[in-house]
């Protein structure tokens, strides 16, 4: 109930930002919802036995916030929750959840971030490509190859299937050829 | 097999013309998804569909450009356009784009 009451005085707050004159009447309705919202918002925090969950819309107005650096509305709320509620929820997400959850999470997440959250296993190298482990219960092997591109500089991390082994053969595997061997990249 | 790579394409040098080839009336090898840049195939080269996929003769040495990427120039002949690939699991590929 609370939380709907804020979800509605949020919206009215939004509309009232989105009409710069508003004739008197609206005037009234927005003070009369501001007060809610305030009201609300007391009640809330002296009520609720997680509090803290009432700061997520706003928490994820700040800029650069997880939110915003995930670009991705559910991640962002699950890492933040995580930080709020004390521990690492993304972590548990991925190794105490269903298989289905897992993958969904990280295909959402994409491999360039689990490899700066979650910790993997390097199991090839070679010219400056490197072919990345994670091992996860209960499902496949995530293997992904890391390799920069010599024009941009930028790095990236594509997933291949679980049976690669090698550098060359995941390139080879993501260009669909039998080997990967070009004179020249750019 | 002659390979040269730009960015998120694979040109690989085929000896034997395909004979299903149909002409396209573009020279844009591949479309950026993020930024919108494209792999442009400069001229001399013409462009052509076969199996689902690009191939590009080039009488003269051809010049591919795209607006990241340094310019990749190739030697006159006949070519296959890759596109590269991620792996998911139980689906098929996913196409990958600048």
């Amino acid at each position: 109930m609370i939380e709907a009451l804020l979800w509605l005085s949020v919206s009215l707050g939004s509309f009232y930002a989105c009409n710069p004159t508003p004739d008197e009447l609206t005037h009234v309705v927005i003070c009369m919802f501001g007060l809610g919202l305030a009201g609300t918002g007391i009640l809330a925090f002296a009520f609720t036995p997680r509090p803290q969950w009432l700061l997520l819309p706003v928490a994820s107005l700040w800029v650069d916030s997880p939110l915003t650096l995930l670009n991705d509305g559910l991640l962002g709320y699950l890492w933040l929750a995580g930080v709020l509620k004390g521990f690492h929820l993304l972590d548990h997400a991925l190794f105490a959840t269903t298989v289905p959850v897992r993958r969904f999470l990280i295909a959402r997440l994409g491999l360039r971030r689990l490899q700066r959250w979650v910790a993997c296993e390097v199991i090839d190298t070679d010219a400056g490509a490197r072919l990345l482990k994670w091992d996860f219960a209960r499902d496949e092997a995530v293997v992904g190859v890391e390799v920069r591109c010599p024009s941009t500089g930028e790095v990236y991390v594509l997933r291949v299937p679980p049976n690669v082994r090698t550098c060359n053969q995941a390139l080879a595997w993501t260009f669909n050829v039998p080997h990967y061997g070009p004179l020249k990249e750019t | 097999m002659r390979q040269y790579r730009q960015g998120d394409l694979l040109f690989v040098a085929i000896d034997f013309w395909p004979e299903d080839s149909l002409r396209v009336p573009t020279n844009v090898l591949g479309e950026g998804e993020k930024k919108g840049h494209r792999h442009v195939l400069e001229a001399p080269g013409e462009l052509f569909l076969s199996g689902g996929g690009l191939v590009f003769r080039a009488p003269e040495p051809a010049v591919i450009t795209h607006p990241e990427h340094a310019t990749l120039e190739l030697p006159s002949g006949h070519y296959r356009v890759l596109q590269q690939r991620e792996y998911r699991p139980q689906a098929r590929p996913r196409y990958v784009y600048d």
